[in-house]
């Protein structure tokens, strides 16, 4: 707990004002979705909230990378969303309880957009629904600017993406 | 629960607020109000692309009458069977005509 403490106050100022931000985030949307209709949650989350300036650095590539998976700060350099998904997926292990794929969906989601980003949040589906349906698996992520930012799977090509219908 | 009756003039729609996806010929549709999955297949996903916009339930029996060789009135009960089922569960509309 100390080292932890330690720890967040040796990071950027930026940083520690992201980590606090999803922290804070996280938490809203786990009870919001407890309570909630998802369409309402998303709403109140984009419409509440006022974008972030946020001083990054130029972004350079667009190639699809997966974000670093190890703990401890950012390396300088990292793009927005690339510090999105380092601080969702360090505070998504350290609340208690489960983080839900889509509780941290919604909060990368938000985070960017807050930044002037625009992610795109995908809800996908895969298994065979006829002839499994308690296989049915369902999963959140979030990708943007060529990158899955959270909720990326081994598997994940292999979800149909949810999508809203033609009218 | 029982379906409530769909007047004739009735027009059916799928509602909003729902995301789905087709894989071959099964649907899977999620209502975001709810967070619940629901699957179609078959002839049902014919009848769900249908609902996209406002229709009446006779013209998607005609429809379904002559695409799959069914019996109208068999065909109408059932229609109804599952447009209720899909109302009741909060995925189509029942916009009443006057």
């Amino acid at each position: 707990m100390i080292r932890a403490w330690r720890r967040f106050w040796a990071l950027s100022t930026g940083d520690r004002f992201l980590l606090v931000e999803t922290a804070i985030l996280l938490a809203l949307i786990r009870i919001g979705l407890r309570t909630l209709p998802f369409t309402t949650l998303r709403r109140l989350l984009v419409s509440h909230l006022a974008p972030v300036s946020e001083p990054g650095p130029p972004r350079t590539g667009e190639d699809r990378r997966r974000p670093a998976r190890t703990a401890g700060p950012p390396p300088a350099g990292m793009s927005v969303p690339e510090r999105v998904a380092w601080a969702v997926g360090t505070l998504a292990h350290r609340l208690p309880g489960p983080t839900s794929c889509l509780a941290q969906a919604l909060a990368a989601d938000t985070l960017l957009r807050r930044r002037g980003h625009s992610p795109d949040l995908h809800l996908g589906v895969r298994g065979r629904p006829a002839d499994d349906p308690g296989g049915l698996r369902a999963h959140a992520w979030v990708e943007c600017g060529g990158m899955v930012v959270v909720g990326d799977l081994d598997d994940l090509p292999g979800y149909g993406v949810l999508s809203a219908p033609e009218r | 629960m029982t379906a409530r009756a769909i007047g004739d003039s009735a027009l059916v729609v799928a509602a909003s607020d729902l995301l789905a996806s087709e894989f071959d010929r099964e649907l899977v549709i999620l209502n975001l109000r709810d967070g619940v999955y629901y699957g179609l297949e078959d002839v049902g996903v014919r009848v769900w692309n249908l609902l996209q916009k406002p229709v009446s339930v006779a013209t998607i029996r005609d429809a379904l009458v002559s695409e799959y060789q069914v019996e109208p009135t068999r065909c109408e009960r059932d229609l109804r069977a599952l447009l209720g089922e899909l109302a009741s569960r909060g995925l189509v509309e029942i916009r009443e005509g006057r």
